[in-house]
């Protein structure tokens, strides 16, 4: 995969994590932001959790993909891996506690590919980082 | 018997217990599962999945951050894999089960699953490690020959360590 595609995908998960978040934020009246908001205060945990990560994955692709290269956030390029497993735990635990309460899987198309996507990129900035490749 | 084949041994009686513990625990635990439909169960099985692919992915990236430049020193990929994979699957399951028997609220049960499947997949990882050191020190007493152990060491137990504390280690 090129150097462009790969910084594009992680930007495409680091927005769509954060889009999934503000739907649930901007549509309360919906099934799934009520049966998220149903949980309680843990809900509310995950959920800032969540966008915490998404804000995180979207300043490690911003600052070391699209900024000058002496800009860099060194921290978020050593943790990669870590931060797109996160976003893909949090996705996958607002489609267990979904599943859980209203047990409506197909309704979760959105979230299990976001969660796929980010897992993907996880595994492969570990592979490149195996491979010597550029990331 | 080598101490890899040994290992088999000790992980295939593990697999074959594990099951079996499993159904026990829920014809004990009765009608606390009857709510819990086959997608729940899935998403168990995939957040244990994952969590454990975390634990491995974080290992294998303090070696890397470690610094070497040639990849991980974890020389049998597919038996780490799997350790972790087993680790995490195990306890993952064993805590969705207190959790269900208990009523947590389900964030949490998810989050608890989570955190015990990436804690199972770091002790079996340890636990590993551990029991390898031992095998081949057992083999080493019983047939005289110190198998070579380097091959089976990830790299922070390596031979040409020197001991010392290293920068981003846990």
């Amino acid at each position: 995969m090129s150097q462009k595609r790969k910084w594009m995908t992680r930007l495409l998960v680091a927005v769509n994590a954060l889009v999934a978040c503000g739907l649930l934020l901007l549509a309360p009246e919906s099934p799934l932001a009520q049966a998220i908001h149903a949980t309680g205060v843990f809900g509310d945990i995950t959920l800032s959790a969540l966008i915490f990560v998404g804000v995180w994955a979207l300043l490690d692709t911003v600052i070391n993909d699209l900024l000058p290269a002496r800009y860099v956030l060194e921290c978020a390029l050593r943790y990669r891996h870590t931060i797109y497993m996160l976003i893909s735990l949090g996705c996958l635990s607002m489609i267990f506690v979904i599943v859980k309460t209203q047990g409506a899987a197909e309704t979760l198309a959105y979230y299990g590919l976001v969660a796929m996507a980010a897992f993907m990129v996880a595994v492969m900035d570990i592979r490149d980082r195996m491979k010597g490749y550029p990331r | 018997m080598s101490a890899l084949n040994l290992l088999r041994a000790v992980y295939v009686f593990l697999a074959i217990l594990w099951p079996t513990l499993t159904f026990a625990a829920a014809s004990t635990f009765g009608s606390t599962f009857e709510g819990v439909g086959f997608t729940a169960w899935m998403m168990v099985v995939v957040l244990s999945t994952v969590a454990g692919l975390t634990a491995l992915l974080n290992r294998i990236g303090t070696e890397l951050n470690e610094g070497s430049e040639d990849g991980h020193h974890l020389p049998k990929l597919w038996l780490f894999v799997a350790a972790n994979l087993f680790g995490s699957w195990l306890t993952g399951l064993f805590f969705f089960l207190i959790c269900e028997y208990f009523d947590v609220p389900d964030f949490l049960e998810a989050a608890a699953v989570i955190g015990a499947s990436y804690v199972g997949a770091r002790l079996i990882e340890r636990t590993m490690e551990g029991l390898v050191d031992k095998a081949l020190d057992k083999l080493s007493l019983i047939f005289g020959t110190a198998p070579s152990r380097q091959e089976y060491r990830p790299s922070r137990f390596r031979d040409d360590d020197d001991g010392g504390p290293r920068p981003g280690r846990f």
